[in-house]
């Protein structure tokens, strides 16, 4: 091999591809499941499938409001996410360390919902970010990553750059496996390209004060703990309802996302989805008499380029179209990654095969591409079949969905060290098949007796796309049965 | 492959991420000192986007005598001017 | 609708962009010669698409545009991987 730019670029795409790529299909798995974070915590809370459609009450905000001092009188660090769209109920929410969590309340009179506990959805927006390791090492690992995709991007574009359009269309599954997986990976990595470019770069910017903390004021993730332990208020208290008249005449109605409650103040702030800049423009009131103190809002210019970096990365102001088209994207970029995996092991077999490094380099491939779906199904199955009552839920909840991903990393492992790397695939596909094709009917029957009906809302979404994925596995483990 | 030449182009790719990393701080402590003060989030969208540019155009430059210090040379420059 | 529009759009463009190529012509046994419809089609419909999606408010106009291209293309290379299956021609290359 010569050393020319062609295969200095092929070297830098391969290896940071490979080592960021392991990373990567785990950020991108995860950030293309919390595209959906929402639906995905209320298919997990079959309980409130019985909820009757209804707006929030004056009555409803002000009860809750009255929980939330009292629970901060206790000096518990919450606050109170407002019914939206996508999540019509109320929420007393506080951050455990990796997700918001706390009782749900009926938005027509404010008096807590039967459910059960989980971290739901937010569990794969906490993978996607920071791969569950905390907001400093997880961060900077993902960061890290994120630079590493727009480098192996970067470098793939130069190889690839003389058919870039002549090829761009060029996909022949029936060829020889190499070439297929080949251009699998180069159809969707370069249709994918701005999609892609997009989501490295402004998730690279979100987070980029941890690579560079000494430009600017630091990072704005939260710590976990209860920074407002100390703090003390006592009531009595304004209610809130006609606060909110107040600041939905500053942002517009149905504008206002959640409440959050000071020191002797009460800030109504925007919702996410209000607007594609997302800032955290807020009114102000005096808890004790309800008086606008003050509002502030994000200005026009470079003030808003953060929040408009969040707002094209989360894209929580997208229609339901939109979103599905980052879901597909966030798929396929997925899949066009486990490609380029397959594709170096693919690669270095020939040369390495037998060898310890290239039968870790299978375990880790197999345990990121097919270890992590079969891990969320595992995660979907075990929010069903464990009991609603049962202690420190969502921790057993979160712990089913590591489990399996260290069963499958382990029968990865063990499978791969042994020489048997395709029946590995095929095992973990089949598992897949079974658990994405069984999710419907377990949530048929687990979902029985609240509100089992059959048209377009988060359930039938979720069990389609489960089942859509188990079928996908199917195909996928005849196709590894065949190509023996 | 010849394991010299991926030797070579590990200690390169090495040299490059670190390279990049000082010279993208000095640039932009510079800058920031020169145009008084950036907005925090224009500067870190910048480094972000001049990061990967850098190492990839390092790694591209031909030469065997690229190596590291070559890059580390590069860099001392702009740790003075900051 | 206009996301599906968009997507028509880009998906038709796109297919002809692959009936321009030389390896895909191959590969359906294609002939030689200048075809004006492909070559119109991945000229207009692209401004078509953006003409439409343009209905929409910034950015999701840009947005969606950007996202129906990615899709969009995926189905048209599907569409034509089944079609030179069709057409009896697996190539082992």
């Amino acid at each position: 091999m010569r050393d020319i730019l062609r295969n200095r670029m092929g070297w830098l795409h391969a290896w940071v591809g490979f080592v960021g790529g392991l990373v990567l299909v785990v950020a991108f798995t995860g950030g293309t499941l919390a595209l959906f974070d929402t639906e995905i915590t209320r298919w997990m809370e079959p309980e409130l499938a019985a909820l009757p459609e209804a707006a929030m009450t004056g009555e409803a905000l002000d009860h809750a409001g009255a929980q939330v001092w009292a629970l901060r009188e206790k000096g518990q660090n919450v606050f109170l996410n407002l019914p939206s769209a996508r999540d019509p109920v109320l929420r007393i929410l506080h951050y455990d360390g990796h997700a918001f969590v706390g009782p749900v309340l009926d938005p027509r009179d404010g008096t807590a919902l039967h459910s059960r506990e989980t971290r739901g959805g937010q569990l794969f927006f906490d993978l996607h970010q920071s791969l569950y390791r905390g907001p400093v090492w997880g961060n900077l690992v993902t960061e890290a990553a994120g630079i590493g995709l727009i480098v192996a991007v970067m470098s793939g574009v130069i190889i690839h750059f003389r058919n870039l359009a002549s090829d761009l269309l060029l996909f022949r599954p029936f060829a020889a496996p190499g070439r297929a997986w080949l251009d699998a990976h180069l159809v969707a990595g370069v249709l994918l390209l701005p999609f892609i470019v997009m989501m490295a770069y402004t998730g690279a910017v979100i987070h980029a004060p941890r690579l560079f903390p000494m430009i600017g004021a630091g990072h704005a993730a939260r710590p976990a703990g209860r920074p407002d332990a100390g703090m003390r208020v006592v009531g009595p208290y304004a209610p809130l309802a006609p606060m909110l008249a107040q600041a939905e005449d500053v942002f517009g109605r149905g504008r206002i996302g959640f409440v959050m409650f000071g020191t002797g103040t009460v800030s109504f702030y925007r919702a996410d989805a209000a607007d594609f800049a997302m800032t955290r423009d807020h009114a102000d009131f005096s808890a004790s008499d309800g008086r606008l103190v003050g509002v502030e809002r994000i200005g026009h210019g470079m003030p808003r380029l953060g929040g408009a970096m969040r707002g094209l990365h989360f894209i929580r102001w997208g229609t339901p179209a939109l979103r599905w088209l980052y879901f597909v994207c966030g798929v396929v970029g997925s899949m066009m990654m486990a490609a380029g995996l397959v594709l170096f092991l693919m690669k270095h077999r020939r040369v390495h095969g037998g060898t310890f490094r290239l039968a870790l380099a299978e375990t880790l491939a197999l345990a990121v591409t097919l270890g992590l779906p079969l891990a969320s199904l595992g995660y979907l199955w075990g929010s069903r079949l464990l009991p609603p009552e049962l202690m420190h839920r969502a921790d057993r909840e979160t712990g089913v969905f590591f489990l399996v991903w260290l069963v499958a990393l382990v029968h990865a492992g063990m499978r791969c060290f042994g020489g048997a790397v395709r029946p590995a695939w095929r095992d973990q596909a089949c598992a897949i098949a079974v658990l994405g094709c069984g999710l419907p009917i377990l949530d048929a029957m687990s979902r029985a007796g609240t509100a089992l009906r059959l048209h377009a809302d988060v359930y039938l979404a979720v069990d389609a796309c489960a089942l859509g994925f188990g079928l996908l596995a199917l195909w996928g483990q005849r196709v590894i049965v065949r190509a023996r | 492959m010849n394991g010299g030449l991926w030797k070579r182009w590990l200690g390169r790719f090495g040299g490059s991420v670190a390279c990049a990393y000082v010279c993208t701080l000095g640039l932009f402590s510079l800058a920031s000192g020169h145009a008084g003060g950036l907005d925090a989030t224009l500067v870190q969208s910048l480094a972000i986007a001049v990061l990967p540019l850098v190492i990839v155009g390092l790694c591209a430059l031909p030469g065997r005598r690229s190596g590291p210090s070559v890059f580390v040379a590069l860099a001392v420059p702009f740790l003075h001017l900051s | 609708m206009i996301v599906l529009v968009s997507l028509v759009c880009w998906g038709l463009a796109l297919s002809g962009h692959g009936l321009l190529q030389p390896k895909i012509r191959r590969l359906l046994q294609i002939g030689g010669g200048r075809p004006v419809v492909p070559r119109v089609a991945r000229l207009v419909l692209p401004l078509v698409a953006l003409g439409v999606c343009a209905r929409l408010e910034m950015p999701l106009s840009i947005l969606v545009w950007v996202g129906t291209f990615s899709v969009g293309g995926l189905l048209a290379g599907g569409v034509l991987a089944v079609e030179v299956f069709r057409r009896g021609r697996p190539r082992r290359s």
